[in-house]
């Protein structure tokens, strides 16, 4: 799908979606059971960034550490979920994951 | 049917994700400032007792096998733990542990209230006994403590 002249795949548009949702339930004050909005947000925001600089054939890694990195921001602080986030993609980089 | 080159993928994966916790629980705890950016200020010498204390882990465990010579730990060594500061002459090798050589003797100097201590207890013949031993040195090795009681 193209919006003005950037091509966005069938994730990142469902990753904007959820940016948009959780941008919603802060404004509306909607409460989501166990995860901290704010920090949803942070982390879809770096997902996103991440998720535009890796190419698609990647995708695979990509879900798998996200779906990790979500579940632990229910267990650590903000800054250890960020720093798990790019100390993983590191480590890809080194075992040639990516 | 997953190919061998999709599992070592995961397997990959999967240990990089591991690695990444760990790094993290290290980093979490001994690095950063409770959850925050901010480094602690005490990072240097935690990081180095972490270091000491993992050289003598693995130092205890090539003594416990079959084909190490015994031989006591204490030989050559002394060790005296007290409140002041020490004189220039020592080195810091740990949180509240200083170290100097004279001749072939080697001189360990604990401070009380800055280094972290651990209690180990055992029973050897009946009594019960309580060892306190510095967090960098590791846990010390039963083996050779119930030579020196038996002594």
């Amino acid at each position: 799908m193209y919006i003005g002249p950037f091509y966005f795949d069938t994730k990142e548009v469902f990753l904007i979606l959820a940016a948009i949702l959780v941008g919603f339930a802060m404004y509306f004050g909607w409460s989501v059971w166990w995860f901290d909005k704010r920090v949803l947000l942070t982390i879809i925001i770096l997902m996103l960034l991440t998720k535009g600089l890796l190419p698609a054939i990647h995708n695979e890694a990509f879900f798998i550490l996200a779906i990790v990195t979500i579940f632990l921001t229910l267990y650590l602080p903000i800054f250890q979920v960020i720093l798990f986030y790019f100390i993983s993609f590191l480590l890809f980089r080194l075992l040639r994951v990516i | 049917m997953i190919t061998s080159r999709k599992k070592i993928f995961y397997a990959k994966l999967v240990s990089a994700v591991i690695i990444a916790a760990f790094i993290v629980n290290y980093l979490g705890q001994d690095v950063f400032h409770a959850g925050t950016p901010r480094i602690r200020p005490d990072a240097q010498s935690l990081i180095l007792a972490r270091l000491t204390g993992l050289i003598s882990l693995s130092r205890n465990f090539i003594a416990q096998l079959p084909f190490a010579k015994s031989r006591s730990s204490l030989e050559g060594e002394r060790a005296t733990v007290q409140q002041g500061k020490p004189d220039n002459s020592y080195k810091p090798v740990a949180q509240g542990v200083y170290a100097k050589e004279e001749g072939d003797k080697k001189i360990k100097l604990y401070q009380e209230n800055e280094v972290q201590w651990l209690y180990y207890e055992f029973d050897y013949k009946g009594k019960h006994y309580k060892i306190r031993y510095a967090l960098s040195d590791g846990a010390p090795n039963r083996e050779s403590l119930e030579k020196i009681l038996g002594e």
